[in-house]
C-alpha cells in the first residue's frame, strides 16, 4: 500500500526572464513502513520535493497524495492540521526553540493541537533516544547530536505516520550523524513511520531501503539499496 | 421596572454563557479522554471498561469490541501459519533421522571398501548427503526464525563479551583454513540478549570465515557511539555486490556469485531479526582493502516495549 504518492509533480519558479524548473514531472510512490533516501546535488529539487510531499509548498501542477487524500487540493487551514497530525519533520538545523527546555519542545506539537500529551508513549521516546537525563536541559545546553535528538523526539511524539527528513545530519560530524541515522531508522522500524530523507551523503543514504537520485527535477534512477 | 427587567435579562444570558462554557469545557474534557483512550488502543490494545451507565462506558465497550474482533481476525491468521510452519519443522526433523542413518552406513560402506568405482560412488553418495544434511539444519534454522522462537529479552551486556563468545563459536572452521581473528574490543556496554546476540554476531563471522580466501585475517572491533555500540566484523573476502547489500538480508536469498557455496540464505536474515528486533540494526559496507565490513549497531539504551 503506499502512503506517499506524487503524479507528475511539476513545480516552476518564474523569475521573470528565465523559468527555473525545480520539479519537471516526478512520479513517486512510497510504500507504508519503506524507508527511502532522496539523493542529488545541491539545486537537483530535492528539497523542494520534500517540501512538496510535507505539503510545506504548493506545486505548480500534478498531485500530491498522502495517505490517499490529494493534499495539493486542501485548504491552507485544513492542510496545517493534517500536516502537524501526520507528518513529522526533522530539519538540518534542528529548530528547536531556544526558550523551552528538552521536554516542553517535544511535546509542542501535541500541545498546538490542544491535546494533552500521551506521558507513557512520550517517556517512552525520551527514554529510546536516551535523553532521560537531559529533560529538563535547554537547547543550547546541548550537543548537535542531542539538539538532533531532541528534534527527532518531537517528530515523534505526534505519532506521524510519515517523518519528513531534510539533511538531518548536515550539520554534525559523520560519526554523530551516524547515531542519529541509526536512531531514525530504529524508531521508524519500532513506530512502523514511513520516512523520506533527503541527503546529498552517499553514507547516510545507504541506511535507507531504498534510495531515489534527482537530477535537474527528475528522478534519474531509483533501486534498493 | 425596567431597569430590573434589563439586569433580568442581562443574568439570563450570563447564566447561558456560564452554562455553554461549562458544557465546551466538559465536551473537550471526554474527547481528550477518547483521545486518549484511542491513543493507548492503537499502541497498547483496549485497556479497563468500566460498566456503568456513562457514555463513555458505551464507547469504551465499543472500542474493546472492535479490538477484540481484529484480534480475534489475527489470531485465526497466526495459528493458520503456525500449523503450516511446525509441519514444516515437523518434516525437517523426521527427515534428519533417515539422513543420519544413510550418512552412517555410507561410512560404514566406505570403510569397507578402499578402492575401486564402488569406493567413488560411495563417496559421491557421501557428499550428497553430507549436503543434504547440511539443508536441513538451514531448514530447522530457518523455521526457528519464523515461528517466533527468537524470544529477546535484552540486559545490560558488555559488547566485548558478545565478541568473544562469537569469535570462539567459529573459531574451528577459521583455524581449517588458517584465518586469524583479530580482535579489539572496548569496555562498552550495550542493551542485547547475550544468547540470540552472539548467535547473530556468529553468524556474520561464519559468513566472514566462508567468503574468506585461505591465509587471511578477520578483524572484529567494538566502536562505541553516542546512542549505539558498534560491533564491526571486517573481513578480506570476496565481498558483496552494491545492489546486493540490501538484498542479502532477504529471506532465502542468495547472490549468484556464490551458488556453488552450500547455503540457505537464512544466516543474515536471522542477524537482522534479532538485532532490530533489541532496538539496533545491521550495515554491509565495502572494505575498501578488498572484502566486506559487516556493522551491527546495538543500543545503548533500553527500548521498553509498548
Amino acid at each position: 500500500m503506499s502512503i506517499l504518492k506524487t503524479e507528475n509533480l511539476k513545480k516552476y519558479y518564474d523569475t521573470g526572464e528565465v523559468t527555473v524548473k525545480a520539479l519537471d514531472g516526478v512520479d513517486l510512490s512510497v510504500e507504508k513502513g519503506e524507508f527511502l533516501s532522496v539523493v542529488g546535488t545541491s539545486g537537483s529539487g530535492k528539497s523542494t520535493l520534500l517540501h512538496m510531499l510535507g505539503g510545506l509548498d504548493i506545486p505548480t501542477s500534478g498531485r500530491v497524495i498522502v495517505g490517499g487524500r490529494d493534499i495539493s487540493r486542501m485548504k491552507k487551514d485544513e492542510l496545517t492540521i493534517f500536516r502537524r497530525r501526520n507528518i513529522g519533520f526533522v530539519f538540518q538545523n534542528y529548530n528547536l526553540l531556544p526558550l523551552m527546555n528538552v521536554y516542553q519542545n517535544i511535546v509542542l506539537p501535541i500541545r498546538l493541537d490542544g491535546i494533552v500529551p500521551d506521558k507513557t508513549y512520550v517517556e517512552n521516546i525520551i527514554s529510546i533516544l536516551g535523553l532521560g537525563e537531559k529533560k529538563y536541559a535547554m537547547p543550547n545546553q546541548l550537543s548537535g547530536g542531542q539538539q538532533q535528538r531532541v528534534a527527532l523526539a518531537r517528530a515523534l511524539a505526534a505519532k506521524p505516520a510519515i517523518i519528513l527528513a531534510d539533511e538531518p545530519t548536515g550539520n554534525l560530524d559523520s560519526r554523530t550523524g551516524q547515531d542519529v541515522l541509526g536512531l531514525l531508522k530504529t524508531t521508524g522500524e519500532r513506530f512502523g513511520q514511513t520516512i523520506v530523507m533527503i541527503t546529498h551523503n552517499d553514507e547516510a543514504a545507504q541506511m535507507a531501503g531504498r534510495i531515489i537520485r534527482i537530477e535537474d527535477g527528475k528522478i534519474r534512477e531509483g533501486g534498493r539499496s | 421596572m425596567e431597569i430590573c427587567m434589563s439586569v433580568l435579562i442581562l443574568l439570563c444570558i450570563l447564566f447561558c454563557l456560564l452554562v455553554q462554557q461549562h458544557y465546551k469545557r466538559e465536551m473537550e474534557a471526554v474527547y481528550q479522554g477518547l483521545l486518549l483512550k484511542l491513543d493507548r488502543a492503537i499502541t497498547l490494545g483496549a485497556g479497563e471498561v468500566s460498566y456503568d451507565e456513562s457514555m463513555d462506558a458505551a464507547v469504551c465497550e465499543r472500542l474493546r469490541r472492535i479490538l477484540e474482533i481484529s484480534g480475534m481476525h489475527k489470531e485465526k491468521a497466526q495459528k493458520e501459519r503456525d500449523m503450516v510452519q511446525s509441519l514444516i519443522s515437523d518434516i525437517t526433523h523426521q527427515v534428519r533421522t533417515p539422513l543420519t542413518n544413510i550418512m552412517l552406513y555410507t561410512g560404514l560402506l566406505q570403510e569397507k571398501e578402499k578402492d575401486g568405482e564402488t569406493a567413488v560412488l560411495i563417496e559421491k553418495i557421501s557428499q550428497a548427503s553430507l549436503r543434504l544434511d547440511f539443508f536441513m539444519r538451514q531448514l530447522v534454522k530457518s523455521s526457528c526464525a519464523e515461528r517466533e522462537m527468537i524470544a529477546l529479552s535484552p540486559k545490560l551486556t558488555k559488547a566485548g563479551e558478545i565478541v568473544g563468545m562469537a569469535c570462539q563459536a567459529q573459531e574451528l572452521s577459521a583455524m581449517k583454513k588458517n584465518i586469524v581473528f583479530v580482535r579489539e574490543v572496548t569496555e562498552d556496554m550495550c542493551f542485547a540478549d547475550k544468547k540470540w546476540t552472539i548467535e547473530a554476531v556468529a553468524n556474520v563471522v561464519e559468513n566472514a570465515v566462508k567468503y574468506s580466501p585461505e591465509n587471511s585475517r578477520i578483524e572484529v572491533k567494538t566502536i562505541p557511539y553516542e546512542s549505539f555500540v558498534l560491533i564491526e566484523v571486517k573481513d578480506f573476502g570476496i565481498g558483496i555486490k552494491e545492489e546486493e547489500r540490501g538484498l542479502v538480508f532477504g529471506r532465502f536469498y542468495r547472490s549468484e556469485d556464490v551458488k556453488d557455496l552450500p547455503g540457505f540464505g537464512i544466516g543474515l536474515y536471522l542477524v537482522r531479526e534479532i538485532i532490530s528486533g533489541e532496538g539496533g540494526y545491521v550495515k554491509i559496507k565495502e572494505n575498501p582493502e578488498g572484502g566486506t565490513i559487516v556493522q551491527v549497531y546495538l543500543s545503548r539504551f533500553p527500548v521498553s516495549v509498548g
